[in-house]
């Protein structure tokens, strides 16, 4: 009965864990610029700029845009795990500080 | 008691509590944050964004608050809920949505859309089309959502040498009260017509836009 407890508990510890890596936290991107991060597998990309919308992807995959500065947009990769470089892209010609994050696998 | 029963107990149940401990330390973070793969920094945004920082931290809301349900009609009817394979898809809350409160944005846009009532934050999740590999959530403060609207936005660039045209899709919700909103992109102002709510403009311009002004 106990083992069965602690089983079930990490099963449980385990379930819902992602891992999350950032990719070009902290850039300052200008004139439209967009930053890549090291190729790796994601089920989903973030990020956020701070004085600019940006938009979001992996590899060839464009993701969604934000509507404005501070808001935060996420593309989840609904056909599974995708190895790829994930990116960022400011929208405006001013400059915005980026933070990117890509999580696998929940 | 038997000895061996009772230490075989206390084993058991030390064990248990080594699992139940670990499992707090990790389970309430619901992503583990690993070194920056391409050692940038700093890799999480500035002390005065510090609540956005992990956005699976912010605590789920347990119902609409106060003034996102006085701002936007659409959170004063029952909630549909997302659908169970956009909530398998998304796998974790952000920004404390909560999946049951979800509001479905009447439009006849393609694709689906929810708004997503948070704590302190709402976003807009958007899945484009059926068979469409992507879903896609935007999130703001409250406070921003009231100001300025919120809304999806997609935008597909022109790929020289083949079908693909610049185009673009903004679907969102402009706060009460608002006939218009203008939707300003590298200084081109365009204006839509808000109909109860609900804004969609349809264009070629590869950009995502600057700001929104609901009036």
């Amino acid at each position: 009965m106990g083992i069965l407890a602690v089983l079930t508990i990490a099963l449980l510890c385990s379930a819902g864990l992602a891992s999350a890596s950032s990719y070009c936290g902290g850039q300052k991107l200008a004139n439209l610029k967009s930053c890549r991060g090291i190729a790796r597998t994601q089920t989903e990309v973030r990020g956020m700029g701070n004085l600019h919308s940006v938009c979001v992807g992996a590899g060839s995959i464009a993701g969604g845009c934000s509507t404005g500065p501070g808001q935060w947009v996420s593309t989840h990769l609904i056909t599974g795990p995708y190895f790829a470089e994930p990116w960022i892209e400011d929208n405006a010609d001013g400059e915005t500080t980026v933070w990117g994050e890509s999580l696998c696998c929940a | 008691m038997v000895p061996g029963t009772v230490s075989r107990r206390i084993l058991v149940c030390s064990l248990s509590a080594i699992l139940l401990l670990t499992c707090f330390s990790s389970c309430g973070a619901p992503s583990t944050k690993q070194a920056n793969f391409n050692g940038q920094n700093p890799s999480s945004p500035p002390e005065a964004l510090s609540s956005t920082s992990d956005p699976q931290a912010v605590r789920v809301a347990g119902r609409v608050e106060g003034q996102q349900r006085a701002n936007f009609a659409l959170l004063r009817t029952p909630p549909e809920g997302l659908p169970t394979a956009v909530q398998r898809a998304l796998g974790n809350p952000v920004f404390g949505s909560n999946w049951n409160l979800a509001q479905r944005i009447p439009t006849i846009a393609s694709g689906a859309y929810w708004l997503l009532p948070g704590n302190g934050y709402m976003c807009v999740v958007s899945e484009r089309s059926l068979g469409s590999n992507t879903i896609n959530t935007t999130c703001a403060r409250a406070s921003q959502a009231r100001q300025r609207g919120i809304a999806a936005v997609t935008v597909t660039r022109e790929v020289p040498g083949s079908q693909s045209k610049a185009a673009r899709l903004i679907v969102g919700l402009a706060p009460d009260g608002a006939r218009q909103v203008v939707v300003h992109t590298r200084g081109i102002a365009e204006t839509v017509r808000v109909h109860h709510e609900v804004f969609v403009l349809n264009d070629v311009i590869a950009a995502p836009p600057d700001f929104l002004t609901p009036r």
